[in-house]
């Protein structure tokens, strides 16, 4: 919080890091949102999708902004959002896989 | 914008205008991915398999964990300060930063150490069962990288003091940025999908 | 990490370059002379590794043999296949990665010269490390994809703690590390290094593959880091991730080993089939038939080969609808390969085809690759799979994919490249013996794998008894399989003979078609006086030959041959005449110092901490050194 709070006063009037500043205090605000949302009772479907879509908010903000991916030559993007997707996609599999595999019965 | 035109002035040139160490980066972060990614889902496989003893969500305490999560979120905003310091030239404030940022770091893998302790008293440990153990595999692999990053930044900060880190070479300052900035992406999903979603029954 | 070019108070100086001596070699940064290192160094391995595979022959020549014993045997075989996996085929293309992609992309070296150096020590230190359990209480022995839980149990015959599956855990990790530094490295120097004119398209397929293999390196070796680190702690910490008796899940492991190991399998083959791509054309003077789908082609098999994992576990018990959904996927991931089998088919038909070693191997490369993509296939049916899976029909498939597929590919490109590497020509006869000799041996070696597997004969097997049917295919397995090492001797006196009495090669022996042989046999520490400008694909060959009006090939009248005139008014010629004054990186010491700490590290994860401590302070030691070393002088 301290840091955040030195921040604003002292780096006024340049404009980027005004922007680091706001784009950090978004990421605060969500954090506090999901912090709230895991104590709210509701179904787990619900919780699980509303604390994924946040998560995925503050993690596209960060590598967007703070990682400068959004302003960066697209070239950069390739590499990292092929492993983000594989890495998502393979591991569900893998986990879905052993869904399926305690379903079925023992041979 | 301008710390372009000097990151441009600097290389050699590349057949994408991009810097060599800057395109490698980004690479290795893509390969991250998937070595987290594997820690993590081996953690979702076996959070149930507990042998009857204690699971994390037994254990777990997440008004501490969000602050320590808190405190590595801001290191990523004190980070890109920093770099905003010496892309201005601004050394003073670059060595604020770079000692906030790895302070912060410092700060987390305190809290980290602190609930590992907590959760062994409370009976959650290496050897209490599988979900003990891909939880503390998952999070010091995760503390090993925000190790690793500490030092760097601790070596940034020092090559600053002997004027060996002149605004010319900002660019070594971004790519460990991204590197700490990567470390807390990674701890974003871990504190949602191994902290605050609900296990099953 | 911070690139360093501190340019005040250095803190360490850096070797005087030079070039000859073993230091020269120790301390190289010139990727040329690296490619070599790596090349003699998998081919040492090779020999090592064919020398396993003959006494395995020699072992099950003949029913109830008595050349190993049951616990040396375990050892020899799975040796025999990590050693031909991570130490022979991959560090092989590594070779011809490291040494062509600059020469071919028209480049001085790769993006990071000191970083290419620290991959080759690794590689070989973490060769040698798991060579040392040899002599340290014994090599690993539950197979090259250590299946858990097996590869988690410590007892191995009468010893208590055997350490054999730590070294096959440690060492794979330590190796993971040198492919994963080298793989980073390589996709930046093709993306970036690119000569002028060289777009994407322009590309020599061989880059093409190139580039897959190392992102596919990127993506899947870390999945299998994991996995080794999971069953280093079941084995040193006493978790059990593996252990289903414990909460565990033994088919975790085989999960996270083949989400590897199929991107792995094509990390063994699209190199070679980069080499026949580029050995197809030269031989056949005709251009590759249909360039931008074999590219595309390659591409989706390289995707498409992180879908496939699971039908190596068919068996397993995955289920009706896992184990469907992956024998579709498989099926197709033939399509693309049939498409690139096709394309070098039409590559040569109608060409003028000449019959040099290296064609003869390219071509060897098609046919036993059909082979052991047919028998693939097979494995794709379910039911089928039930029946094959663990008998020597597998171990005949992956084989002819292999031995005959990258094997082959990989000798057709020594002989093509060996007169770019030593200005001298092997032995076209003597090249000629050895191809056929290793072709015939290795037919009769691993052709009757498929009868001794359908007749029910299981895998890893130390001996069996007689009358089972199996001693007659056997017994020619093993005659086969000493032709191969009798070819193999054919090929190193060849080399041997070649250093003086090969026939002197000029720039390009071969008329061939891509940038590298416009430069010298051997190259100048340079690769180029002056950086090629690219303006077509197979620029090379449109430097020499234009087409008349009846689409004859016709040469370029003038300086044709060698290209080098026609390049001088595109540059500032002055600036880099004969090569001074062209900055190259200077020899380092810090990539091999900082190498030596990972094997340290992990003999002290079996032997005591205190050895760890040490190796980590030499490794951390070697990367602030390479910080904070001058750049260049």
């Amino acid at each position: 919080m301290a840091a955040g709070g030195t921040t604003a006063t002292k780096e006024h009037g340049h404009p980027k890091e005004k922007v680091y500043v706001v784009v950090a205090l978004w990421l605060a605000l969500i954090t506090g949102a999901e912090i709230t949302i895991s104590y709210i009772k509701m179904p787990d479907p619900a919780k699980i999708a509303a604390l994924l879509i946040l998560s995925i908010i503050k993690f596209a903000a960060v590598v967007g902004y703070f990682m400068h991916l959004k302003f960066d030559n697209p070239v950069l993007r390739k590499p990292f959002i092929t492993g983000v997707i594989l890495a998502g996609a393979l591991y569900t599999i893998v986990l879905l896989a052993f869904t399926l595999h305690s379903n079925t019965p023992p041979r | 914008m301008a710390d372009q035109a000097t990151v441009a002035a600097e290389v050699h040139q590349t057949s994408t205008g991009i810097e060599n160490t800057k395109l490698g980066m980004w690479v290795f972060l893509g390969s991250e991915c998937l070595l987290f990614g594997a820690l993590i889902s081996v953690f979702l496989l076996y959070r149930n398999h507990a042998l009857g003893g204690a699971r994390l969500h037994d254990v777990y305490d997440i008004p501490f964990t969000s602050v320590s999560s808190f405190v590595l979120l801001m290191s990523s905003l004190t980070m890109v300060l920093a770099l905003a310091a010496i892309q201005r030239g601004d050394q003073h404030r670059l060595r604020t930063w770079l000692l906030a940022t790895a302070l912060l770091g410092m700060t987390f893998i305190s809290g980290q150490i602190y609930e590992f302790t907590i959760f062994v008293h409370k009976g959650f440990t290496v050897h209490s069962s599988v979900a003990g153990a891909s939880f503390y595999i998952l999070t010091s692999f995760h503390g090993a990288h925000v190790t690793v990053g500490i030092l760097m930044l601790l070596s940034l900060f020092g090559m600053s003091t002997r004027g060996l880190l002149p605004k010319e070479r900002a660019t070594a300052v971004e790519y460990i940025g991204l590197y700490w900035h990567f470390v807390d992406i990674v701890w974003i999903v871990i504190f949602t999908l191994v902290y605050l979603i609900p296990a099953p029954k | 990490m911070a690139t360093a070019t501190v340019t005040r108070q250095p803190l360490f100086s850096r070797p005087r370059s030079s070039h000859k001596g073993v230091w020269s070699w120790i301390t190289t940064v010139d990727h040329k002379r690296i490619g070599v290192l790596y090349g003699f160094t998998a081919f040492a391995f090779f020999l090592i590794g064919g020398f396993e595979a003959l006494l395995i022959r020699a072992q099950l020549a003949r029913p109830n043999g008595h050349v190993l014993n049951a616990n040396q045997y375990d050892q020899v075989f799975t040796m025999h296949g990590l050693t031909m996996i991570f130490l022979v085929v991959m560090p092989l293309s590594a070779a011809f990665f490291n040494y062509l992609i600059p020469l071919m992309i028209g480049a001085r070296d790769v993006a990071f010269p000191r970083l290419n150096a620290f991959s080759y020590w690794v590689f070989l230190f973490g060769g040698l490390f798991l060579y040392s359990s040899f002599l340290l209480g014994g090599a690993p022995n539950g197979g090259w994809f250590g299946y858990a839980p097996l590869s988690v149990q410590k007892v191995t015959g009468s010893v208590p703690f055997a350490h054999n599956m730590d070294y096959y855990a440690i060492g794979l990790i330590i190796l993971g590390i040198a492919s994963t530094v080298s793989a980073v490295n390589l996709v930046v120097t093709i993306i970036n290094m690119r000569a002028p004119g060289m777009s994407f398209f322009r590309m020599p397929v061989f880059i093409w593959m190139a580039l897959v293999v190392q992102l596919l390196l990127v993506f899947a070796l870390p999945i299998v880091t994991i996995a080794l680190f999971l069953l280093l702690f079941d084995r040193i910490l006493g978790t059990s991730f593996y252990i289903a008796s414990n909460g565990g899940d033994p088919v975790l492991w085989q999960h996270l080993f083949w989400l590897f190991g199929h991107p792995e399998v094509y990390i063994l083959v699209l190199p070679a089939m980069g080499i026949v791509s580029e050995i197809l054309p030269t031989f056949s003077r005709k251009p590759l038939f249909g360039y931008p789908v074999v590219v595309l082609s390659g591409i989706a098999i390289g995707f498409m080969g992180f879908g496939v994992w699971a039908h190596h576990m068919f068996a397993t018990g995955l289920g009706p609808v896992a184990n469907s959904a992956f024998a579709v996927s498989t099926m197709f991931i033939a399509v693309p390969t049939g498409v690139k089998i096709f394309n070098w088919l039409a590559t040569m038909w109608g060409g003028r085809l000449r019959f040099d070693p290296p064609m003869l191997f390219a071509i060897g490369f098609v046919t036993m690759f059909v082979i052991g993509g047919l028998s693939g296939v097979t494995h794709a049916l379910v039911p089928h799979d039930y029946q094959q899976t663990d008998t020597y029909y597998v171990v005949a498939h992956f084989h002819y994919v292999l031995f005959g597929g990258a094997i082959f590919g990989l000798f057709g490109g020594i002989y093509y490249w060996w007169p770019k590497i030593y200005g001298r020509k092997l032995s076209g006869k003597l090249g000629k013996w050895h191809f056929w000799l290793m072709l015939i041996g290795f037919n009769v070696t691993f052709g009757p794998f498929h009868i001794l597997g359908l007749q029910g004969m299981p895998r890893r097997i130390y001996t069996y008894a007689p009358g089972m049917g199996w001693d007659f295919w056997n017994m020619v397995s093993t005659v086969g399989s000493f032709m191969i090492a009798g070819s193999i001797l054919v090929f190193i006196y060849n080399a041997w003979h070649s250093r003086k009495y090969g026939e002197i090669a000029g720039n390009d022996p071969w008329d061939a078609r891509t940038i590298e042989w416009m430069t010298s046999s051997p190259p100048p520490e340079h690769n180029f006086d002056q950086i090629p400008v690219v303006h077509a694909l197979d620029d090379f060959w449109h430097k020499k030959y234009v087409e008349d009006k009846g689409g004859k090939l016709v040469p370029v009248p003038a300086g044709g041959e060698n290209g080098h005139s026609e390049q001088a008014p595109e540059h500032e010629a002055g600036e880099h005449g004969g090569g001074h004054g062209i900055h190259l990186p200077s020899p380092s010491y810090m990539p091999i110092l900082a190498a030596v700490g990972l094997p340290l590290i992990g003999y002290g994860l079996i032997y005591g901490f205190y050895i760890s401590i040490v190796g980590g302070l030499i490794l951390l030691g070697g990367l602030y050194g390479w910080a904070f070393e001058p750049g260049t002088e």
